[in-house]
């Protein structure tokens, strides 16, 4: 009797907890349909009119591919980046208490609401040859030099003698990954946090008094607690900086094959009127973005098992 | 190992969670720390594990005579069982009691072989060598708990900390699972120092039982001593119900009967130390009316209240004596008390 009962609980739906189940699962359809399906067919329709040699054509020009190129090492650059430093960040906000806290906290959110056109000129003032920290060693060295002048030395240090300290900066595809971490940096940060205060710190107690060092217990009891928020957090960021635009044109060089960016094609071409080869270009960036983020799924999964299967 | 902890303080933001606690726990010997909740005793506990960290100016830590109160948890050799067990959600049964053996040095880890052979060992010990590759979501509350007993056993502890270890289950695994510790210790007799709130517990499980109260010790003796003689009224008061008279005894215990309330000083007596009869043959007795009957198996409760004063008294007897004397609500009665207790002054609970 009670075997029945089991029985037919399990066939029955387990949660209708919102009234209206066809109205709000069609609501949901036609909200997705017409926020992406539909613009994503489009795409794929448009792409379509240019024929297989046309889009072959179009997308492996070298120019287009150089521009893959960058976009991608720059955007995993930047999401790996954003992987340690992020997850250092939410830590420190989560588990260290210190005076203004709360302030840096909400400054996290600051590259979401920042116009990333801003950013992108804030960075290259900030960052190029000429900016104020891209030119430091031009800066120190002349400061140095109008020291010396008032003390009656003279020139002592010639405008390049200092220029490693302006070394990373005056490379303007660093300055795109800077831009990209920039506008990646929520990400992980906002994903692994919640964990982390949900995180009980009773577990580290255990790992504590079994004898675990506190490399093994951040290794073998946190890191695998927060592995499935910070690879998604990791995936975010990935997925945003690869369809960054608004920034990145700002402090990159811009020429093409070189420091052009895939999104930068895109809109290359929409300017001359190819709108078919403009969205070719997109539907080889979404390929792309899509195999990343079912790598990056399947490597959540993977170690899930692997953990499991010790 | 003998554990002794020597006037610990500890305080929380103000609040005094220990204070001037001393302990001496001998050498196999299963110890109960008891008390309300805030009583402070789970500090104490984790103060002994080195999970907490004492008040500076505190007396020494000491395991068999060394003082350990300057080393980390991990250095103390304790097997910790935390109240919800705290077993690593995402490790099977078998990985959460190898942690231990995993988690060494690698000079000092065993074999692979070695850990598996005495990861099987353990399991066996906690009778859960089919459950190795679940996962702690996929086992039982009194089958999470003996993973974790497991778990803090196999890095063999010299001293074994339960933090409420039976806290979480319902009563029948908890009992269950009482007399299985019980039978543990007697096989492994290692030092154990176990939390509980529960009286009955700490007197059915325990060699020696410590009364702890806003974060001082009130008594610290065995079961037996405990219960019969409890130093002081928060004692008594804390092991059970409880019968109290604003009087003091004089003599046999029946002075309480005649005495009023300002005779300075309270006496109390446990329900089952009521005696009810039906005549007052040699005068002693205390007139009561039986306002109520309840069963509770072999037992029954009766709720009277004295003829002269109101006062409600709650006895308890067996079911076979309630019988004998063909009790009915209304019923008038005479009451005697036997081994009462009497303190000078009352102190609240």
């Amino acid at each position: 009797m009670s075997e029945n009962a089991a029985a037919f609980r399990s066939t029955t739906h387990p949660s209708r907890l919102v009234p209206g189940l066809p109205l709000t699962l069609g609501y949901t359809l036609f909200y997705l349909s017409v926020l992406v399906l539909i613009p994503l067919a489009g795409m794929l329709f448009k792409t379509a009119q240019l024929g297989w040699s046309d889009f072959w054509q179009t997308v492996t020009d070298p120019i287009v591919v150089a521009s893959y190129r960058l976009t991608f090492t720059a955007s995993a650059i930047a999401a790996a980046v954003n992987g340690v430093f992020g997850l250092i960040v939410a830590w420190v906000l989560v588990r260290e208490p210190f005076l203004g806290r709360r302030l840096f906290d909400a400054l996290i959110d600051f590259p979401f609401a920042l116009p990333t056109a801003v950013a992108g000129l804030t960075f290259s003032s900030l960052y190029l040859a000429d900016g104020w920290i891209g030119g430091l060693g031009r800066h120190v060295a002349g400061s140095i030099n109008g020291v010396a002048r008032l003390a009656g030395f003279g020139e002592v240090l010639s405008a390049d003698a200092l220029s490693w300290l302006s070394f990373p900066y005056s490379n303007t595809n660093t300055g795109i990954v800077l831009v990209l971490i920039f506008v990646g940096l929520p990400f992980v940060v906002r994903t692994v946090q919640p964990v982390l205060r949900d995180w009980d710190t009773e577990y580290e107690h255990a790992a504590l008094s079994l004898g675990a060092s506190r490399a093994t217990i951040l290794r073998r009891v946190i890191f695998p607690a927060i592995l499935p928020a910070w690879l998604s957090g990791l995936a975010l960021a990935f997925a945003r900086a690869i369809g960054e635009y608004g920034s990145v044109i700002f402090i990159a060089g811009n020429i093409p094959g070189k420091s052009q960016i895939a999104p930068l094609q895109i809109v290359t071409k929409l300017d001359d009127f190819r709108t078919a080869e403009a969205t070719a270009i997109g539907i080889v960036l979404l390929f792309f973005s899509l195999l990343m983020l079912l790598a990056i799924n399947g490597l959540e999964w993977w170690m899930r098992r692997r953990e499991r299967a010790t | 190992m003998s554990i002794e902890v020597c006037s610990v303080n500890k305080t929380f933001n103000q609040f005094k969670a220990l204070d001037k606690v001393s302990l001496k726990v001998e050498t196999g010997e299963l110890v109960a720390l008891l008390g309300p909740s805030g009583s402070g005793k789970t500090t104490l506990l984790r103060v002994i594990a080195g999970i907490e960290a004492a008040d500076p100016g505190s007396g020494p830590i000491l395991f068999d005579g060394r003082d350990v109160s300057a080393q980390e948890a991990g250095k103390r050799r304790i097997g910790f069982v935390f109240q919800h067990y705290a077993l690593f959600k995402h490790m099977s049964v078998f990985e959460n009691v190898a942690f231990g053996l995993r988690a060494k040095p690698w000079r000092l880890r065993s074999k692979e072989a070695e850990i598996r052979a005495k990861v099987g060992e353990l399991l066996q010990l906690v009778q859960l060598q089919n459950f190795a590759q679940r996962y702690p979501s996929q086992i039982s509350g009194g089958q999470r708990q003996r993973v974790a007993l497991a778990r803090a056993l196999a890095v063999e502890p010299r001293v074994l900390l339960l933090d409420e270890p039976f806290g979480a289950l319902d009563a029948t695994v908890r009992r269950e699972l009482r007399r299985w510790l019980r039978k543990l210790h007697r096989r492994i007799h290692v030092t154990t120092v176990l939390v509980t709130h529960d009286q009955e517990e700490a007197l059915d499980v325990s060699d020696r039982v410590a009364v702890m109260n806003e974060g001082r010790i009130e008594q610290f003796d065995s079961p037996e001593a405990i219960y019969d003689s409890p130093a002081n009224p928060f004692v008594f008061k804390f092991l059970g119900s409880y019968n109290l008279f604003h009087a003091r005894k004089t003599n046999a215990g029946d002075a309480v009967a005649a005495s009023p309330a300002d005779a300075g000083g309270v006496t109390f007596v446990r329900p089952h130390d009521i005696e009810i009869r039906r005549e007052n043959s040699d005068g002693f007795g205390i007139a009561a009316r039986i306002n109520h009957i309840g069963f509770a198996g072999s037992l029954v409760n009766v709720e009277l209240a004295r003829i002269d004063n109101d006062t409600v008294v709650d006895a308890a007897l067996p079911a076979h004596a309630y019988k004998d004397l063909g009790l009915k609500p209304d019923d008038r009665v005479f009451i005697r008390l036997r081994n009462t207790r009497s303190f000078d002054e009352d102190f609240s609970i």
